[in-house]
């Protein structure tokens, strides 16, 4: 190679880099990493807060409405004594017969497992009627960094619109996507789907 | 400048046409009529610019490939050792891809490509790429697994299982890294050795099996790609592009040029003990545009041999009705010749190469052949627009009884007045090029070809015959520009 043209890639290859950094620098990150003591975009990012339910969701300690729930804090420790089923389930109306009457609509709901994985942890609240699933509540999502926000949130409306776990990875987002469809098929058992 | 083959040394062999029309001397010895060279140093620029552009844009490409990481924050989300390892396997799968594309390009032949670098220098530039394209993929699967293992609280054994196997599509990466691993293992330069040309080209295919497999889980799980509209359409582009330029150069030119013109073996007539003219036949040839110094890579379509590829350099100019070639038979690959019977199809690939008129600058021409590497520079003598005295050639063979297309040869120069020299005898010793004289080697160029450096200088031999004439020109301050050498690389 002639060494102009070395020179002109050179330049145009370090202006590049040059603009890519501040294209890539995340916005206000000096002040991040001073006040960074929560949440940092390199360490996978909590979502605490449920976002696509209106049932009142538990926080860290068990608050059921109508719904029994198990702590996220111990998914494993159930507040009710049912020892057959893998996560808690209650069934609203809750008639004294397990068996529902015909025409009653029973709508049931349960939390699953927190799935622990590779950028924390994954709990799924789920609530179905007469055996269709009707809504999906995030108890708690960690995702990694901020551009997976959204991940959680598309991944709760795939899996409605295929009705269980055989909806498709969101690209980019593997671990997330398995994590997710594996908490999902815990609390679905919880619900006998 | 024109071609005007002048006769004023009335060759020997030259013979009145006879009474039908017919020219007595094979029809290989005629020069195009009215052939134009275009010499001058303002094409050479214009060369070098777009070779400039060509390695300039590699390099860009490579370049843009780590900038996608940048852009999407990696080197800001480097906090903890899991996190660097992640950042790491990301960095090095974009880098490393680039340059496995930029790989398959080189070694797609596009014709394209091929007229600006020429073959030699793009396969080449393949090989360069090659290690560091493995190194950066082994290091990506290496950070990812290391990656896997800090997150987690498994062993790394059982992670080792979990990430080839549990994840998405890993499991076809896994095996796309397994046979890449393969492919670099049967082309480092101690197993090729070891192996055949076949066997070699056999694994290597498997690299296509190996991209192949790959993509899959770069699109799944390329976490570079999410949110980023134009990285994610600049991979599929440039996975495309080089997909329909290998399948295009490799496949269906090749196959379409050859059917179409109905390529066929004429004859094969042995040209010395160890040597043989190949000559094909078929229609409309002229169109291929091949020029003389290129070389094609031949196909034979019969039982036993339409696996094998073989490249051939063109012995004479083409005539709209045939090509000629003459090949050394040397071990394994082309041992065959001899037995293919005339009339068996034959898939062309190319032409090849840039060893032609395209690259000469200057009026005067001196060609350096050495044994059956004389072929190519036969067809130079014959092609090259030239006046009386332009074009010198020297012919080195060990044997002079032997010596493959040397009655031919003189013939040519007798006819277009070019100056002749054929050189018998063995080296003298390594890093020597010429026979025994009391002279060195630039004294002894000088005196066979006065008008050296300001001429272009054509070389086609063995490689440490190639390597030492080289020498020798820069001794002399012939420049670098001015010299081309072609070497069989493969």
């Amino acid at each position: 190679m002639r060494t102009e043209s070395k020179i002109v890639y050179g330049l145009v290859g370090l202006s590049a880099l040059g603009s890519s950094i501040i294209v890539g620098m995340p916005k206000g990150h000096a002040q991040q990493t001073v006040a960074a003591v929560e949440v940092s975009p390199a360490q996978p990012e909590l979502i605490p807060a449920p976002t696509l339910s209106d049932t009142p969701q538990p926080t860290d300690t068990t608050a059921p409405s109508d719904a029994t729930t198990t702590s996220p804090a111990e998914p494993a420790a159930p507040v009710t004594s049912e020892p057959a089923a893998p996560a808690d389930s209650t069934q609203t109306p809750a008639p004294a017969d397990p068996v529902p009457a015909e025409p009653v609509a029973t709508t049931l709901s349960a939390t699953g497992d927190a799935v622990g994985y590779r950028y924390g942890v994954v709990q799924l609240a789920v609530t179905a009627t007469d055996g269709h699933l009707d809504a999906i509540d995030i108890v708690q999502v960690s995702v990694d960094g901020g551009k997976y926000r959204a991940v959680p949130g598309e991944l709760v409306q795939r899996a409605l619109s295929s009705q269980g776990t055989g909806f498709a990875n969101v690209s980019g987002a593997t671990f997330t996507s398995n994590a997710f469809r594996q908490a999902l098929a815990s609390a679905l058992s919880g619900v006998g789907l | 400048m024109t071609n005007q083959p002048s006769f004023t040394r009335a060759p020997a062999t030259r013979v009145e046409p006879t009474p039908s029309g017919s020219i007595p001397f094979p029809d290989s010895l005629i020069s195009r009529p009215s052939h134009i060279a275009h010499i001058g140093p303002k094409k050479l620029v214009e060369l070098q610019r777009k070779r400039d552009a060509v390695y300039g844009g590699a390099f860009l490409v490579t370049l843009y490939s780590g900038l996608m990481w940048i852009i999407d924050g990696g080197p800001w989300n480097v906090m903890s050792i899991a996190s660097a390892w992640e950042e790491l396997s990301k960095l090095t799968s974009l880098v490393g891809t680039a340059l496995l594309l930029l790989m398959l390009l080189f070694t797609s032949r596009a014709a394209w490509l091929d007229q600006i670098i020429g073959h030699d220098r793009m396969t080449g530039a393949h090989k360069r790429l090659g290690k560091p394209a493995f190194y950066l993929i082994a290091a990506h699967f290496f950070a990812s697994w290391m990656a896997s293992v800090s997150y987690s609280n498994q062993s790394a054994w059982a992670e080792l299982v979990s990430l080839t196997t549990g994840v998405g599509d890993m499991i076809l990466a896994t095996i796309a890294i397994v046979l890449m691993a393969a492919v670099v293992a049967t082309s480092i330069r101690l197993s090729r050795k070891a192996l055949s040309y076949e066997g070699w080209h056999l694994v290597h295919l498997l690299s296509y099996f190996s991209i192949a497999f790959s993509i899959p889980h770069i699109f799944s799980m390329g976490s570079d790609l999410v949110g980023q509209p134009i990285h994610y359409w600049s991979w599929v582009f440039g996975f495309v592009f080089v997909g329909v330029n290998i399948l295009t150069y490799r496949v269906v030119l090749p196959l379409v040029n050859s059917l179409s013109r109905g390529i066929r073996v004429k004859s094969i007539v042995p040209a010395s003990s160890d040597s043989f003219t190949i000559t094909l036949s078929g229609t409309n040839i002229e169109s291929l545009d091949a020029h003389v110094g290129q070389f094609f890579v031949l196909r034979f379509l019969n039982k036993n041999l339409w696996r094998e590829a073989h490249p051939f350099s063109l012995a004479a100019v083409p005539t709209n009705q045939s090509l000629k070639f003459t090949v050394a038979v040397r071990g394994d690959g082309t041992s065959y010749l001899p037995h293919v019977p005339a009339g068996t199809r034959v898939i062309l690939e190319g032409p090849y190469g840039v060893f032609t008129e395209e690259s000469r600058t200057q009026q005067h021409v001196v060609l350096i052949g050495a044994g059956v590497g004389i072929v190519p520079l036969r067809a130079i003598a014959q092609g090259f627009a030239s006046q009386p005295g332009d074009i010198t050639m020297i012919y080195r063979n060990r044997d002079a009884e032997d010596a493959p297309l040397l009655d031919d040869i003189k013939t040519i120069s007798e006819i277009n007045g070019h100056r002749f020299h054929f050189l018998p005898g063995s080296r003298v010793r390594k890093g020597t090029w010429l026979t025994r004289t009391r002279h060195s080697d630039e004294e002894t160029l000088l005196a066979l070809a006065p008008q050296v450096r300001k001429a272009d200088v054509y070389i086609c031999g063995p490689i440490s015959f190639m390597e030492a004439a080289q020498e020798t020109l820069h001794k002399l301050r012939v420049p670098a520009h001015q010299i081309h050498v072609e070497e069989y690389a493969w």
